[in-house]
């Protein structure tokens, strides 16, 4: 096993975003629209309603802007493996002085971590923005961010989850939530690597109707499922349940990144078709 | 520099220098250029130019003085001309002959054309 | 030094093997000439060095490290520049600063003379250049990381002349003992004065690899002038000033300057000329 150097990874990660600074300011500039412009339009339209409704509001509006990050992060994650999807760029990358690994890590850490830091501070300064952009107008909207805490944690999700009505196992739904939102990214990482063009769109015909339709087929009928059977779950202990899909998730992340790190390690400069491998 | 089709390219760069230091370019005990100085001026691989110098050191031509570079030898012009009257005599006087026989020219045609360049 | 070990390769099974049993070794301080036809690997035998293809069996490494793991300690003595290649939008100068570091032995001053030489500024923008410049910036920053193993795939391609004679001067004054320069063209003309040492490639094989001062020993390359006996030449090609002549050097005191071209045209069509070369003296 080779050393790991953190200032190598470093090194990388400032390549990738000084090589194209015109680029990066693009994208935050997007995600910043993609959150700013929604919620204003979305409020804007309702704004002549009563105070009464105006929390719900400010409440889809959160939603939206869920949805909206979901959506960005995958985006994101299928930019990944962008440093080798032309003959030119992989020769330029493969043959840059640093460890598979290091590589690999620097990716995770722009098109993940950086992502998502970027991305919360685009939506605060979108949330600014339509706080701004009413107040100027005469109407206290409020915030989405208080909102951004329940809805966005998906505590209030597992709250309405009819499974547990008890309000047991609250953490472990939210984590199950969590770590989807961790299992989307992982899977789009892996399309990156396997689709060299269209990566994106890709992925989503591929992995993520198969997959997540699996899930939803999965979890969301087991609740309807589960409730017309409650002599069925008393024998079965939810715990259990939890842990195991609480695995499964670990298991395909783990599966997706270790998969799309050995597909770059053993990537070739010249490869005759459009697929990775 | 534009290389000749059969001479090899040690040689000419030798022969280079000789026409430079005749010329009066580098004085006796003056330094020439370093070996790589004068790869990069020629273009040429720096090995080829080391046998350059090295035949000259041979020759008596250049000499090193440690550290500091090579230099012109005090006598080097002497022992230039030299090396050209024995090429000339060894080399290039055959050449004629074979020419003035294929060409049917007399010996006394040849010194008369000789004359008349002299004086020109 | 880099060891080929009777590698197999091909891309895949519609085309023809690249390289059919091929073994090669290349010691350190030389500067090699890559030649061959369309077709016949170098940039492919540039790429397995690299480590950015390989072969199921891995024989390529350098200084016994396998080629395919790319490991950086290996990576760092190794720059290849391509014959086709992307450069970001910035200055030579930050692009010097994001990726010099990745290179233990870069150094500024090189890259500031290579550059002077191929009259460039390190604060010109990379993407306001025409291709000949952009190639002249990267073979600058080539040199100046200062490798131990540096590979040039066709870089003259694209040079106008003056260009050419700036890039020979470049070379030749960045060559040390213990670089080696592999340069593979087409072009033999633009790089015959600079290489120690010859590579020829033909279909899946080596045809030829030898030092020119080993060729020069053995063969003469001579223009001999029309009506000359021409009995004991191994190859022949008119000119204008009568007829070339590759003839075998049989103990001539002197020797001639190995002509690259004529020996190519000469080993690819008269077998009889690489035996006159591999017979021991």
């Amino acid at each position: 096993m080779q050393n790991f150097s953190l200032r190598r990874t470093l090194m990388l990660v400032r390549r990738i975003i000084t090589t194209d600074p015109q680029r990066w300011r693009n994208y935050a500039l997007l995600i910043y629209l993609a959150y700013a412009i929604p919620s204003i339009y979305l409020l804007n339209s309702t704004r002549h309603l009563q105070p009464l409704y105006l929390n719900d509001m400010l409440a889809n509006s959160a939603s939206a802007a869920n949805t909206i990050s979901i959506i960005l992060s995958m985006l994101a994650a299928s930019l990944t493996f962008k440093c080798m999807n032309s003959k030119t760029k992989r020769l330029d990358f493969l043959t840059l002085p640093a460890t598979h690994l290091e590589k690999f890590v620097s990716l995770l850490l722009v098109y993940v971590i950086l992502f998502q830091i970027v991305n919360f501070l685009a939506f605060l300064l979108a949330d600014l923005t339509q706080y701004l952009f009413f107040l100027v107008q005469g109407v206290n909207a409020g915030f989405m961010l208080p909102l951004f805490s329940s809805n966005f944690s998906g505590i209030s999700i597992a709250r309405d989850s009819m499974l547990f009505t008890q309000g047991e196992h609250i953490w472990q739904i939210t984590l199950i939530l969590y770590l989807a939102t961790i299992c989307r990214i992982a899977t789009f990482i892996l399309g990156s690597a396997i689709f060299r063009r269209q990566a994106f769109v890709l992925t989503i015909l591929f992995f993520f109707v198969t997959g997540m339709g699996l899930l939803t087929l999965v979890i969301l009928p087991l609740d309807d499922v589960l409730i017309l059977n409650l002599d069925f779950i008393r024998k079965i202990d939810a715990g259990t349940i939890c842990n195991a899909i609480i695995l499964a998730e670990l298991a395909w992340t783990t599966a997706c990144c270790w998969l799309s790190y050995r597909m770059f390690a053993k990537a070739s400069v010249i490869t005759s078709k459009n697929i990775g491998f | 520099m534009n290389f000749r089709e059969t001479c090899p390219i040690y040689l000419q760069i030798s022969d280079r220098l000789m026409d430079e230091i005749l010329a009066g370019k580098y004085a006796p005990d003056e330094r020439i250029p370093g070996v790589r100085d004068y790869s990069v001026l020629l273009q040429v691989n720096v090995n080829t130019t080391t046998k350059a110098f090295d035949q000259l050191r041979q020759r008596g031509i250049i000499y090193d003085k440690r550290g500091l570079g090579c230099f012109v030898s005090p006598d080097a012009i002497q022992r230039i001309l030299s090396i050209r009257r024995d090429a000339f005599f060894n080399e290039w006087i055959p050449d004629i002959a074979q020419a003035i026989r294929q060409l049917g020219i007399t010996t006394d045609e040849l010194l008369s054309h000789l004359e008349q360049c002299n004086e020109a | 030094m880099i060891s080929i070990n009777h590698l197999n390769f091909r891309y895949n099974f519609h085309r023809p093997p690249v390289f059919t049993d091929f073994s090669l070794e290349i010691g350190d301080g030389q500067i090699i000439g890559l030649l061959g036809k369309n077709g016949t690997g170098k940039s492919t035998l540039l790429y397995l060095i690299c480590g950015l293809l390989y072969d199921k069996k891995h024989s390529v490494s350098i200084d016994g490290i396998p080629s395919h793991e790319r490991r950086p300690e290996t990576l760092q003595r190794l720059f290849i520049v391509p014959e086709e290649f992307e450069l970001p939008p910035i200055s030579i100068r930050q692009y010097a600063k994001t990726h010099s570091g990745f290179y233990p032995n870069f150094s500024e001053k090189v890259l500031e003379d290579t550059l002077r030489e191929f009259e460039l500024s390190p604060d010109i923008h990379l993407g306001s250049l025409s291709m000949g410049q952009k190639k002249k910036a990267y073979i600058s920053f080539a040199l100046a990381a200062q490798t131990d193993y540096l590979l040039l795939d066709e870089p003259t391609n694209g040079l106008d002349i003056p260009s050419k004679s700036q890039f020979r001067k470049v070379v030749a004054s960045q060559m040390t003992e213990q670089r080696t320069i592999i340069i593979s063209t087409h072009q033999v003309h633009d790089v015959e004065m600079l290489t120690d040492r010859v590579v020829l490639l033909a279909e899946d094989r080596l045809l030829l690899d030898a030092s020119l001062n080993d060729i020069a020993e053995r063969l003469r390359f001579e223009v001999r002038p029309v009506g000359a006996d021409l009995s004991d030449a191994l190859y022949i090609e008119p000119s204008i000033a009568g007829t070339l002549v590759v003839a075998p050097a049989n103990g001539f005191s002197d020797t001639t300057t190995v002509n690259l071209e004529l020996l190519f045209n000469a080993l690819t069509q008269n077998p009889e000329v690489v035996k006159t070369l591999t017979q021991p003296s």
